[in-house]
């Protein structure tokens, strides 16, 4: 008889706050399928720990703390330049690099990843991104390869259904602040229409209280329960799983 | 260190002091919930890592290190509040402050009296985790204690979070269902 594996509350934090190696992680989102009420332990320290990170960022830092701009002109300009031309030498091999793509960039980048096989042999590959950071750098990395896998397989007779899933901080990706991310991410999505985005419905919950208002998401967005209740529903049924 | 790395780091130094200073002000809130405290500390931490910036030698652990820097400052006034009380177990919460002494709705206050009122030791683990997403190996550097006590501090406070927070729920403020809809 198979009996459900006992995982204590501290080996359930150091899930939560990514202290785990990968195969203990892997252990414990493979327990979290068959398990409903490890699931909703999971659940409820996932909410806790997103609601401290929220409730700390609306504190307001006096004026003196704040980072001050000293740089001068000559600097910055030195600086923009030695930075245009490394992100045009990085675009072009970033080009040549994505004519055999596979999801490895974004598994760089990543924290968590799950079952994420190469697609070379699968005609119908199901892919859930989660994003949890309003990191610039990495919302745009996010969104290159996504592109870029779109792309890939709308030329191609696999197919490819993306999900991206917004949660914590990942709500900058899906709000509709008219970041350059932002419109980016409404462009694929008037594209492509085997993308999903999705946000956490908790996370928009506890964003528009702190905030004190309505938060505008970008058209089509749709709103899910849980982000983890969503997770879990996918990894139930084959998806693969990348967390940025 | 030879001159060349000392001139190249010293712009490097201050300018990642500048971009840390929010953090570590938000962090000391965290602590003390008393803006005027938590400023003070943040200065105190400023001076002391400028003037023992030569200490720091990998410039890649400066946030670790400056956090240690804070906790060290943060101690200091806990035993000059409370010399001979135990620090760790100690509930420091600041009468003087409107923060916490002016009835709200907010969620926000809820949360952060909720954190206010745990010990501080378990208040400056659970913040240095959730906050600033340090590794447990990393808080237990920063506040000189062992790993194991770094999650046992969490754990508890996370427990006493939970069940104060629960509250809430039965108030429906934390778990109203939201349903799955397009949004247009």
């Amino acid at each position: 008889m198979n009996e459900k594996k006992q995982y204590s509350d501290e080996h359930l934090n150091a899930f939560i706050d990514d202290q785990l190696n990968t195969a203990e992680k892997a252990e414990i989102l493979d327990a979290v399928r068959h398990d409903t009420e490890l699931s909703q332990r999971i659940c409820k320290l996932q909410k806790l720990h997103n609601l401290i990170q929220l409730s700390y960022q609306s504190v307001d830092v006096p004026e003196r703390h704040q980072p001050q701009k000293t740089q001068n002109q000559h600097i910055k300009l030195k600086w923009f330049a030695a930075a245009s031309f490394l992100f045009t030498l990085g675009s072009v091999l970033g080009w040549v690099s994505h004519q055999t793509m596979t999801a490895n960039s974004l598994t760089h980048i990543a924290q968590i990843t799950h079952n994420t096989i190469a697609p070379h042999n699968d005609k119908h590959w199901k892919l859930m991104l989660h994003v949890s950071t309003s990191n610039p750098n990495r919302l745009n990395i996010v969104l290159d390869e996504a592109e870029a896998l779109l792309n890939q397989y709308e030329n191609s007779s696999r197919k490819l259904e993306l999900e991206i899933l917004a949660n914590s901080e990942g709500l900058a990706l899906v709000s509709n602040n008219h970041k350059n991310y932002n419109k980016r991410l409404q462009k694929l999505q008037q594209k492509y229409s085997n993308l999903a985005v999705l946000v956490c419905g908790q996370t928009l919950k506890k964003a528009q209280q702190i905030k004190g208002k309505k938060l505008t998401l970008l058209p089509d967005t749709n709103i899910v329960p849980s982000a983890i209740n969503q997770i879990v529903k996918r990894q139930q049924t084959g998806w693969s799983y990348i967390r940025i | 260190m030879n001159p060349l790395e000392f001139i190249c780091r010293t712009p490097t130094f201050k300018k990642r002091l500048e971009v840390m200073r929010p953090r570590l002000f938000k962090v000391a809130y965290s602590w003390c919930h008393a803006k005027d405290i938590a400023d003070d500390l943040v200065q105190d931490t400023v001076i002391k890592a400028m003037r023992s910036a030569s200490s720091l030698r990998d410039i890649e652990k400066m946030n670790s290190w400056l956090f240690t820097i804070l906790a060290n400052c943060w101690r200091d006034y806990l035993r000059r509040q409370k010399p001979t009380d135990d620090i760790d177990e100690c509930i420091f919460t600041d009468d003087s402050t409107p923060e916490l002494t002016q009835e709200r709705q907010n969620i926000t206050d809820i949360v952060q009296q909720a954190v206010a009122s745990l010990p501080q030791g378990q208040r400056q683990v659970l913040s240095l985790v959730d906050l600033e997403g340090f590794t447990y190996a990393e808080v237990a550097e920063i506040i000189d204690i062992p790993a194991g006590t770094v999650m046992s501090r969490l754990n508890r406070a996370r427990k006493a979070l939970s069940m104060q927070l629960l509250e809430l729920k039965e108030q429906n403020v934390l778990t109203q269902d939201i349903h799955v809809r397009l949004v247009k």
